[in-house]
């Protein structure tokens, strides 16, 4: 299925107005999600509407925060929906609950207020008891999904396309694969930083490529180290910034030929069966045809590579579709 | 191995006695009930945290954030995850930060707005800002950088549990840990004259270094004690946890002399020495 447009992370949400944007990126618990995002006209700068698709443990407190225009859409969704944005394409046919529609907030206004005035020329005081617990319910509608913490702002908007509407996993397979338009001549430094983030993100989650090619992921390898410190010496913002992101595009094509010269010689010796008999049992469970096949595979790669105890192999969870996970760092009291 | 936690010359050269410059990526749940001030350009931002029991029961994260100019209603209190930044919380605000700093000596002082005790005077945000050496975007982060390091691995050397139950990362002849000390101790020659890449690229190997050494060390765990100590060293790491949670002084007594005798038994020169009415944790 083809890929919705590409939006601009970086673009000001002030020349975003009204367009309807869904954003992809990493929660803080390292989840990745889909937050829909709407842009709109406001007296003291731009309100942008929010919603997101997945139920975190806590969430922003505002459901449409009003931002200044020049921070940025990845800025916002940042910090109004702690997301870590990594692409974002635009979802035309995007439709808001009507009593969360973002657009309907003057609208409900003025409903209540025309009650009021009628209730007013008609002398009908008794109009008090049924306008005022209307006026109640509208508002605790307005506000459903945002009072307890976990139901804030979830489910307040979805894609409606086809006849039907699109699932938040559709959605993340239909956002664009890249924040940067690839093969542009328009590069900026920060664009050539984020297309290496973005293969090495890949290369990352791949975990048959990090048992191959380890040295990649070890930082105690030099041209690894370099590629690392690189990265960290990455400023955006920095006046040198063209030179920073060219050391950091060598770096990486320097540490990933390297590594993958060295490829299964740089694990030691000792490890060199066990990890192989780990790769093949990783294949096997991404190839598997069945679930229980794919579950009893990748137990026996994850066995593997924990006996193997060396910190640049990944650490893999079974149940997760690209049987890679993040190891769990121990916070000292 | 490196005990000395004393601020190294670079980061208490550009910050203030009991400011310790933080990296605006610090997520907050590391310093909580600590003020944190932070700048963006002339704007000043503080932020604390702190726990409370919510509504169903649950331990929830509350952060007070506080901004001097912008619209009134400059304090804010909302929940936050664990894992939220400095940098998303300012940016929550409007603010794009630079530069932050954390205190244990702050205060939300009259009128709601905080202070700050700097050598024993109380100031407010903007007459601490005013003494601070003034803003060097790329050498900050760097600076920063390292105290977070440093930081954190302060806090593994004075927790006896983690030091046992994670021993390689204090053994200096493991490499990867080698080099991490290596790095601390040539970040320790850094000057205001040593050229601001040099700095990035020194706090850089500090950092890269720090997370190996970690990472080597947390996936080795126990394992790299010899065998035959290896049942004693978990025995000792329990014990030490049970010590620094122990509800009565009797308790905790009895726990710290148990500890004690087996870590001299172990006899290990990377692993902690207690001496009696020590604190462990």
């Amino acid at each position: 299925m083809e890929s919705w447009p590409r939006v601009d992370l970086d673009a000001p949400v002030g020349s975003l107005l009204g367009q309807k944007i869904a954003v992809g990126g990493v929660g803080p618990d390292g989840t990745a999600t889909v937050v829909y995002a709407q842009p709109m006209r406001h007296l003291r700068g731009v309100k942008v509407a929010l919603a997101d698709t997945s139920r975190r443990e806590v969430v922003a407190a505002a459901g449409s925060p009003v931002v200044p225009p020049t921070m940025t859409l990845g800025e916002v969704v940042l910090a109004h929906a702690d997301l870590q944005p990594t692409s974002a394409g635009q979802v035309p046919r995007l439709k808001w609950r009507w009593s969360a529609d973002p657009r309907l907030t003057f609208f409900w206004g003025l409903v209540i207020v025309a009650c009021l005035v009628v209730a007013v020329m008609l002398h009908q005081p008794s109009v008090a008891t049924w306008i005022l617990p209307a006026i109640g319910g509208l508002i605790s509608l307005r506000l459903r999904g945002r009072t307890e913490s976990e139901k804030k702002h979830i489910d307040n908007a979805h894609v409606y396309e086809a006849g039907r509407y699109v699932t938040p996993g559709e959605a993340w397979s239909r956002l664009p694969p890249s924040a940067v338009e690839q093969g542009s001549h328009a590069l900026t430094p920060a664009d050539r930083v984020t297309v290496v983030k973005e293969t090495y993100g890949s290369l990352k989650t791949d975990v048959l490529y990090r048992i191959e090619n380890s040295a990649l992921f070890d930082a105690a390898f030099a041209p690894t180290q370099r590629f690392e410190v690189a990265m960290i010496a990455w400023d955006p913002s920095a006046p040198d910034a063209a030179a920073l992101a060219a050391e950091v595009e060598a770096a990486f094509e320097a540490a990933r030929a390297a590594a993958e010269q060295l490829g299964f010689t740089h694990l030691p010796d000792t490890a060199l069966d066990t990890a192989r008999r780990a790769h093949g049992a990783a294949r096997t469970a991404l190839q598997a045809g069945t679930e229980a096949e794919r579950l009893a595979a990748g137990a026996k790669a994850a066995q593997l590579l924990r006996s193997l105890a060396l910190y640049y192999l990944p650490t893999l969870d079974p149940t997760t579709p690209a049987l890679i996970t993040t190891p769990r760092q121990i916070e000292p009291s | 191995m490196n005990l000395d936690l004393t601020p190294s010359v670079p980061e208490s050269d550009r910050s203030l006695p009991g400011l310790r410059p933080i990296g605006l990526d610090a997520e907050v749940r590391s310093f909580t009930g600590e003020l944190v001030l932070a700048m963006a350009g002339s704007d000043l931002f503080t932020l604390q945290t702190r726990i409370s029991i919510a509504k169903n029961g649950m331990p929830a994260r509350i952060a007070n954030t506080w901004r001097n100019s912008g619209p009134h209603l400059r304090n804010r209190r909302r929940p936050v995850p664990e894992h939220a930044t400095v940098v998303s919380l300012g940016l929550e605000r409007g603010l794009r930060l630079t530069r932050a700093f954390v205190t244990d000596a702050g205060v939300w002082g009259s009128h709601r707005r905080p202070a700050l005790l700097i050598d024993g005077v109380l100031l407010s945000p903007e007459e601490v800002v005013a003494l601070l050496p003034s803003a060097d975007a790329a050498r900050d982060a760097a600076i920063a950088r390292v105290a977070d390091v440093r930081a954190l691995y302060g806090r593994m050397l004075s927790d006896v549990a983690y030091r046992i139950e994670n021993s390689a990362l204090f053994d200096h002849a493991v490499a990867t840990t080698n080099d991490f000390e290596t790095a601390l101790t040539l970040w320790a020659d850094v000057t205001d004259d040593t050229p601001a890449s040099e700095v990035v690229r020194l706090a850089a190997v500090v950092k890269v270094t720090f997370d190996t050494a970690r990472a080597q060390a947390e996936t080795v765990g126990l394992g790299h004690l010899p065998e035959r100590v290896r049942a004693e060293g978990r025995r000792a790491a329990s014990i030490a946890r049970l010590a620094a949670n122990a509800g009565t002084d009797g308790e905790r007594a009895a726990a710290q002399e148990q500890l004690t005798r087996i870590l001299a038994s172990l006899s290990l020169y990377y692993l902690p020495t207690l001496t009696r009415g020590q604190l462990p944790g």
